[in-house]
């Protein structure tokens, strides 16, 4: 029924759930956890959510490339794939698939993000943090550079890829959320146990 | 360093009413093994996917695989308009099926070797171009006294003036001569601009000229790289085997 947006419409959705229990409304959820990691299980679902989102523009990727179409992305009018992710000069930077770029960047933000969740009071932890941050950092500028390139400068833009969009949506949530976690540290309110 | 290191005392939130513990660093080395081994449970349910959904997908430029894509401009027939390899490929086509086939030839307007291969790819050409699509990809080696630009990749395919046949630095054969003194005819086929060397990478391309050979599906029939002080097999070899003499 769902057809070629089934998948993202699962990946959007625990991006969305990521966001929504880093955010003030996972308060309503009363998690037993501290407030800084209700926040840092936000961030590892926005992770999760946007690996695997990364994973599905790398398959789309192949699969334009292997077969010169796709059955997992629409691949006419603006909203779609194709013309995106399958373009012979945009779709890379330096040799490797954004999708690729996506899938390494995200499993390194994952272990930080798990690492930190599961060792918020370790002595590594502000380290960690400070990693994922900056390493994040630069998503902002691939991000800008790839709506640019939707909009601007592949075959017959204006296009929106969806899936692609999902992913810009996960990488800025996560820039957000660790700048949220790092105010937390600088603050002297990093996982304050309730008593 | 901002991680709390005061001893655990309770700090009295009077609004809130609520009693929060300020914590002390700790090095918990058990958190990181946990944290190693989900997140690696997570990342194999991906490669899982991954791998199940991408594997009949084999991109790459060794012989069996489908040559990945190449886009940028194209010098052909006197003017440049946009170039995309793929679109060249005719998806349907089966092995023992009549089809055209496309042979590469990578290649730097200031390599020497390349420079006296004009008049063998022009030969080439005349034996084969009913066969096959001819394409050269110029590409920039990173050795001094080799500049490419377009103007060289015009002159270079078309045989113009560019240069001086002293050795200034200006022209063809790193600037050893005049391009309109290339070995060969006029070559008529299309040049693909890739001075900012997108298929070293890609297809991994060692140093030039360096041959390629596609099926036209776009599976790499013959690579260079897998031949030559393998087993003495040549480009020409490849083509009266693939293409008939």
């Amino acid at each position: 029924m769902l057809g070629e947006y089934g998948p993202l419409l699962v990946f959007g959705l625990i991006i969305l759930s990521g966001i929504f229990i880093a955010t003030p409304f996972g308060k309503n959820l009363n998690l037993k956890l501290t407030e800084t990691r209700r926040v840092l299980l936000g961030l590892v679902v926005v992770e999760i959510g946007t690996l695997l989102t990364s994973m599905w523009t790398e398959i789309i990727h192949r699969q334009i490339q292997a077969t010169g179409g796709t059955n997992f992305c629409a691949a006419e009018g603006i909203v779609q794939c194709g013309s995106v992710i399958g373009d012979p000069k945009y779709s890379e930077f330096l040799g490797f698939s954004w999708g690729m770029i996506g899938m390494i960047s995200f499993s390194i933000l994952l272990y930080l993000g798990v690492s930190l969740f599961f060792g918020p009071r370790d002595k590594l932890s502000k380290l960690w943090l400070d990693i994922s941050f900056f390493i994040s950092l630069p998503g902002i500028i691939g991000v800008a550079w790839l709506v640019i390139v939707e909009l601007f400068l592949v075959d017959g833009a204006p296009h929106i890829c969806p899936y692609c969009t999902a992913v810009h949506i996960g990488m800025i949530s996560v820039i957000g959320i660790l700048y949220n976690l790092r105010q937390q540290h600088e603050n002297d309110v990093w996982d304050l146990a309730i008593s | 360093m901002k991680v709390n290191t005061r001893p655990c005392r309770v700090i009295t939130m009077g609004r809130r009413r609520k009693n929060m513990v300020v914590n002390t660093p700790i090095n918990d080395g058990d958190n990181r093994v946990t944290s190693f081994l989900v997140t690696s449970g997570v990342i194999s349910v991906v490669a899982i996917i991954f791998i199940s959904m991408a594997s009949n997908y084999s991109i790459g430029p060794e012989e069996g695989q489908i040559i990945p894509n190449l886009g940028g401009e194209v010098y052909e027939s006197g003017t440049w308009s946009d170039f995309d390899l793929h679109s060249m490929f005719d998806r349907d086509w089966q092995e023992d099926e009549e089809g055209e086939w496309i042979y590469i030839q990578i290649l730097d307007t200031d390599c020497p070797y390349c420079y006296s291969e004009g008049d063998d790819m022009s030969e080439r050409h005349n034996l084969y171009n009913s066969k096959a699509a001819f394409l050269s990809v110029v590409v920039e080696l990173a050795i001094p006294g080799h500049d490419g630009s377009e103007s060289e990749i015009i002159a270079f395919k078309d045989k113009a003036s560019f240069g001086t046949e002293s050795d200034d630095g200006n022209g063809c054969n790193s600037g050893r001569n005049n391009c309109e003194n290339r070995p060969g005819e006029v070559h008529e086929w299309g040049y693909v601009n890739d001075l900012d060397m997108t298929v070293k990478n890609s297809w991994d391309i060692s140093g030039t000229p360096f041959n390629i050979l596609l099926k036209p599906n776009g599976e790499v029939a013959w690579n260079q790289a897998a031949h030559g002080e393998n087993d003495g097999q040549n480009i020409d070899d490849a083509l009266a085997n693939y293409l008939g003499a």
